[in-house]
């Protein structure tokens, strides 16, 4: 695990990683509404990749076009050397997919559901026990096994959901917002089961809209308007400079300046946080003389401020950025 | 097509029945339910109607009369009317089926050979009043012949076969076999199909290597053992309860069942498909199966009496074929000519459900 915060090396695939997914070209119309246009992605071998954007970005048509359960208008999908689109059930082979909701059956225990999964993947009798066995292992589901799976707590049900689709040993998983309304020691826990995963070569694409655990991935796509805007590897992108800068206001009372700051030109944004107010300031905004300012206007109207410093960004000022100038034609 | 996703589907199938208690009972009591509910309420003979004779002559020759009427297994003789005001009442009240008069001057003019008796008949339930007159009609022709003391110079000696004692129950029970299979086969399966497509298991379904046909194979293959239990247990009851003759053997009863049970099966899974909810397809399934099979299958209406128009309809009716070859393998037996004719239109109808279930199921968007 310690080696996956490591910051990866600049070559996007990892050394010696075969590319399990290539999507090129990926375009998907609607009537007259392009919901994804000219997509290029590759995911490697034992990558975490991170799919990112608000609702209506493109993400969910994009995965459902990997898994093949969309047909794309243009472009080519290949997943572990098959053709996505011509020789869709030899793909589907490869790939298990968690659907956003639990998509399995309530009323059958969860071993059930397992046994069925199998048989629908056509594994041999003694491999559908064994691979039953170790989902049932790898998830910590042993205790529940024999329990209707409705019933069940969410946090067991996404187990669920994830065990039935690593049972045929796929070389991709998607992921389709698997942590939403779990809570955050299942969230937690969810994320460790991801890298062991990972870690075994299995390739993961998961799509998430908590940014938090975007930066647990190896490598991040943000998605806006059915286009990737930006991509690499989290660090890589928080370590280039934001086009906003970013500045935090320290002070026990600090808050209180929200109110007359609004009305400065150069602030983009204000987040007041506990005891800390974060401001973003236009683009091309001096950094300098705007805090000499500031430290002059906070100490006549009395505030007492501990420090101001130029913040680093997070991925969401830097989702938020992206987003700003891809909005704003130039 | 592979085998083992259509087992992994079927038995998927097999958990969520033995799961769902009511669905079981459903498929299980229902049967014996409408076969007794039937073999018991539908009467299309009458015995023991309540009959009231109201002998004005009081003579031995109208004595006699009564007597006949009496003996009848058809009429029950109520005691207490004497005369035609009080009869009138009970017809009214409901009391009395009917009544028969007998005038003060019946002796004499029967002499003369002139004799008039007449009938009241309570023509609410046309079938029962038409059944009464013709029993009625019956017994005055033969005490008219035995009167005349001359035997007629044309005489109809009539043998039954099949149903030699005429008892519409033993016409009744194979047809509602047929209505069993029918409701049985459509209602369950139209249910099965527009569940998943309710409640989203399909889209799990949809990214495993499963075919539509390996799907819809390992969905119905459980109905389709239930369905044929549920023809044993009618069955048994049919032989052991009602008494009715299995003339045409076992084998020939269980292969048509089979190939009826198909037809109303993919009529079912097409009805599941196109309604996409249960509620819907339930509805449609009631109306498309059903209502057909107990109306328009010759089951209780002759269809030969039916107008052009609905006899012409009957033909689309699967249940039409399956309820002549039910009763013809209960009480007849099977005839090459009759299997042929029969069977050919329901292979026929086979043909085209599956033709258009196949295309429907597209929409679930499983593999081809």
């Amino acid at each position: 695990m310690n080696s996956r915060h490591a910051p990866p090396s600049p070559a996007l695939n990892p050394a010696g990683k075969s590319t399990i997914l290539a999507a090129e070209q990926l375009t998907r119309r609607f009537g007259t509404f392009t919901a994804v246009q000219a997509l290029n992605l590759s995911i490697a071998a034992g990558e975490v990749f991170g799919l990112l954007g608000a609702n209506g970005a493109g993400k969910t048509t994009t995965i459902r076009m990997l898994c093949g359960l969309l047909p794309p208008s243009a472009g080519h999908i290949r997943l572990a050397d098959v053709d996505m689109v011509r020789h869709p059930r030899r793909a589907r082979a490869q790939l298990g997919y968690v659907t956003q909701h639990f998509a399995l059956y309530g009323e059958l225990s969860v071993r059930e559901n397992l046994v069925m999964q199998a048989g629908l993947y056509g594994l041999s009798h003694q491999r559908q026990q064994a691979r039953v066995a170790w989902a049932l292992d790898v998830l910590s589901l042993h205790a529940v096994a024999d329990r209707t799976s409705a019933a069940l707590p969410l946090g067991f049900r996404r187990r669920l959901d994830l065990a039935a689709a690593l049972l045929h040993e796929p070389r991709i998983l998607f992921l389709d917002e698997p942590t939403s309304g779990v809570d955050p020691l299942a969230r937690q826990q969810f994320w460790e089961l991801i890298y062991t995963l990972a870690s075994s070569g299995i390739a993961i694409l998961v799509t998430t809209h908590y940014m938090d655990e975007a930066a647990y991935c190896d490598r991040l796509a943000m998605m806006h308007a059915g286009r990737i805007i930006a991509e690499g590897s989290p660090e890589s992108m928080l370590s280039q400079p934001l086009p906003t800068p970013l500045l935090e206001i320290r002070g026990p009372n600090c808050a209180e300046c929200a109110g007359w700051l609004a009305d400065w030109p150069e602030i983009q944004e204000i987040f007041p946080h506990a005891g800390y107010l974060r401001l973003r300031l236009k683009a091309g905004t001096e950094v300098k003389p705007f805090r000499e300012r500031l430290l002059t206007q906070l100490r006549q109207r009395g505030v007492q401020a501990v420090s101001i410093d130029t913040a680093a960004p997070s991925l969401e000022d830097i989702f938020v950025t992206l987003l700003e100038s891809d909005s704003t034609p130039t | 097509m592979n085998l083992q996703h259509v087992r992994a589907m079927a038995r998927k199938e097999w958990w969520h029945l033995l799961r769902d208690p009511r669905s079981l009972a459903l498929m299980l009591l229902m049967p014996t339910m409408l076969l007794f509910l039937f073999g018991y309420a539908i009467r299309l003979d009458i015995t023991a109607a309540p009959i009231a004779i109201v002998d004005e002559s009081g003579t031995a020759a109208s004595r006699d009369l009564s007597a006949h009427f009496a003996a009848s297994h058809a009429f029950d003789v109520q005691g207490g009317y004497t005369d035609r005001q009080s009869v009138r009442v009970a017809l009214q009240r409901g009391d009395l089926w009917a009544a028969l008069l007998i005038p003060a001057d019946y002796a004499p003019r029967l002499r003369q050979g002139d004799a008039r008796i007449q009938l009241l008949i309570d023509g609410v339930d046309a079938n029962t009043a038409r059944l009464m007159h013709n029993y009625a009609q019956l017994l005055i022709r033969s005490l008219a012949l035995q009167a005349s003391g001359k035997t007629p110079p044309l005489q109809l000696e009539d043998r039954v076969f099949f149903n030699e004692t005429r008892e519409s129950r033993l016409a009744i029970v194979p047809g509602v076999i047929a209505l069993v299979m029918a409701v049985i086969g459509a209602l369950m399966t139209s249910l099965t199909i527009a569940r998943e497509m309710e409640l989203g298991n399909l889209v799990m379904l949809r990214t495993t290597p499963l075919t539509r046909n390996e799907f819809l194979l390992g969905k119905l293959a459980p109905y389709f053992v239930l369905g044929l239990v549920d023809l044993g247990v009618a069955t048994a009851a049919a032989v052991w309860v009602f008494d009715v003759p299995l003339r045409g053997g076992l084998m020939g009863l269980i292969g048509v069942s089979a190939l009826f049970l198909l037809v109303v099966m993919l009529q079912g899974a097409m009805i599941s498909i196109i309604a996409g909810n249960q509620l819907l397809a339930s509805q449609i399934a009631l109306i498309q199966t059903f209502l057909p099979a107990f109306l328009l299958s010759g089951f209780i209406f002759a269809i030969e009496n039916m107008p052009l128009v609905l006899q012409y309809l009957t033909y689309a009716v699967p249940a039409r074929y399956y309820v002549a070859l039910s009763k013809a393998i209960f009480l007849k037996g099977l005839s090459p000519l009759m299997l042929w004719s029969v069977t050919l239109p329901l292979v026929l109808i086979l043909v085209v459900l599956l033709r258009v279930t196949l295309v429907k199921a597209r929409r679930l968007g499983l593999l081809s």
